[in-house]
């Protein structure tokens, strides 16, 4: 996992506009370049305020450049404004990330998932670490096929980390895990 | 006030006759200081009149205006010899002094949405949300600035100012911002000419704080900022005036947004370049 402090890639504690956006965006895109790993963590602390045209540059069109290789999770915002600026930036842009409240409990924001995902989604936030059977002990009505699909979608969506193994059977399974 | 001065020594002059002891609001200050910035750019003698220093006169230098008009304007009987703008600068809780928008020089400006928003500090003592209703200011402010920046494309300064009214019966907080571009409207056509070519202005305005009309496509991703603003907006109930080049058009808000039939249009305006925002603030629930 490689965490970020967004304010260090910052002029001053408030981020607005394109091209400051831009600006960190290009200097955020480098240094994930180098990181290898699946997880990278943006912190927002000391983050006193982002509009939504920095927070669609530097933050969402980097996530978007990177998914569904890397998983997103966002930190520590310091108020309520700064992750209301940054869901409307993702919902304009139809994308979701996963944040991490200051007290620790991990929500979505931006686009939010339909019943059938989010029951998927909340399934795996609460296992931890499940591949689609395991899913399927705990939630009725999907079939293995289903279950696979949805967990793959949550994945390519940036919002569960994913890894692929050699099954006893001879085939690939994959088990997924929660960001938050 | 315009009036054409056959008597005038240059060839094209016009006079601004400014009523003894009228109300300026910042908005109808800016939008002048715009109007006389385009007009001298054109070459027009300008004479400013006002009857005496009155209210209306000192209102306005405590302000900054006299600073931001073009130094050839002709101001009768005479321009501040001390700006007042300079002599309270910044400790006139009541009036925050008209901001230039220098074009090219948005580094120069970085700490401008949160300094006018934190001037509302004791305008907003004892609201109890104080800090986030600064944080939404700044959010507008730097959502607007940052448009003059984008879209402008002009040789003349914007500009910005904040009133908070708190003794008003209806105490609110007024925020203009003026740029001398082509106007938002006019941008948004010539980029997507079938889509807007059948709307009215206040349409396409209207549209513009709904969904985020962007001249750079739905594709883009942009256009949230202004649709941001409208949000806002909508949560203190504000009213929204919108000057483009030939159209006036107010937003009233609705219950969810702004709608084109719930707004006051006026096509075939006298031609003023730019676009011209002022949202008006309600700080009671």
């Amino acid at each position: 996992m490689k965490q970020i402090r967004l304010r260090d890639y910052m002029n001053a504690d408030m981020g607005w506009g394109v091209e400051e956006g831009q600006r960190v965006r290009h200097a955020l895109e480098q240094e994930i370049a180098k990181f290898s790993g699946a997880v990278i963590e943006i912190d927002l602390d000391k983050v006193q305020l982002m509009d939504v045209s920095f927070s669609r540059e530097a933050i969402v069109e980097t996530v978007r450049h990177f998914r569904p290789g890397h998983q997103f999770i966002v930190l520590n915002p310091s108020n309520a404004v700064v992750v209301e600026n940054l869901e409307a930036a993702l919902e304009k842009r139809g994308d979701s990330l996963v944040l991490r409240d200051k007290d620790g409990r991990p929500r979505i924001i931006g686009q939010q998932l339909g019943a059938s995902l989010r029951s998927v989604f909340e399934t795996v936030e609460r296992l931890r670490e499940v591949t689609s059977r395991e899913v399927l002990v705990h939630l009725r009505g999907l079939s293995i096929q289903n279950c696979s699909n949805k967990l793959k979608e949550l994945w390519k969506a940036g919002l569960l980390i994913r890894e692929e193994f050699s099954a006893k059977s001879g085939g690939k399974e994959c088990v997924y895990r929660a960001l938050g | 006030m315009l009036q054409h001065d056959p008597h005038a020594l240059q060839d094209a002059s016009v006079e601004i006759c400014v009523p003894t002891n009228c109300k300026v609001s910042i908005h109808a200050a800016l939008l002048l200081v715009s109007l006389i910035n385009q007009l001298s750019l054109r070459g027009q003698y300008i004479i400013l009149s006002f009857d005496a220093p009155d209210e209306a006169y000192g209102y306005l230098s405590r302000m900054g205006f006299f600073e931001h008009i073009a130094p050839a304007v002709d101001v009768r009987p005479e321009r501040p010899i001390i700006s007042g703008a300079m002599v309270h600068g910044g400790g006139n809780r009541e009036l925050v002094e008209i901001h230039e928008v220098p074009p090219g020089k948005q580094e120069s400006i970085r700490d401008l949405p949160l300094l006018l928003a934190g001037s509302l500090t004791h305008s907003l003592r004892g609201q109890p949300d104080a800090d986030t209703i600064q944080k939404h200011v700044a959010t507008v402010l730097s959502e607007v600035l940052d448009n003059v920046y984008q879209h402008s494309n002009t040789v003349l300064s914007g500009l910005v100012a904040l009133q908070p009214y708190r003794k008003a019966s209806q105490p609110k907080v007024m925020l203009a911002i003026s740029d001398s571009g082509y106007g938002i409207t006019r941008t948004l056509r010539e980029a997507q000419p079938d889509t807007l070519e059948k709307m009215t202005e206040a349409e396409i305005i209207a549209k513009v704080f709904q969904e985020g009309l962007s001249r750079f496509g739905a594709e883009s991703g942009r256009g949230g900022g202004l649709r941001r603003c409208a949000e806002i907006a909508l949560r203190y109930g504000a009213d929204l005036h919108v000057r483009v080049p030939t159209a006036v058009v107010h937003l009233v808000p609705g219950r969810e947004s702004y709608e084109e039939n719930m707004a006051y249009c006026r096509d075939n305006a006298p031609l003023l370049w730019g676009t011209h925002l002022c949202f008006e603030f309600q700080l009671t629930s």
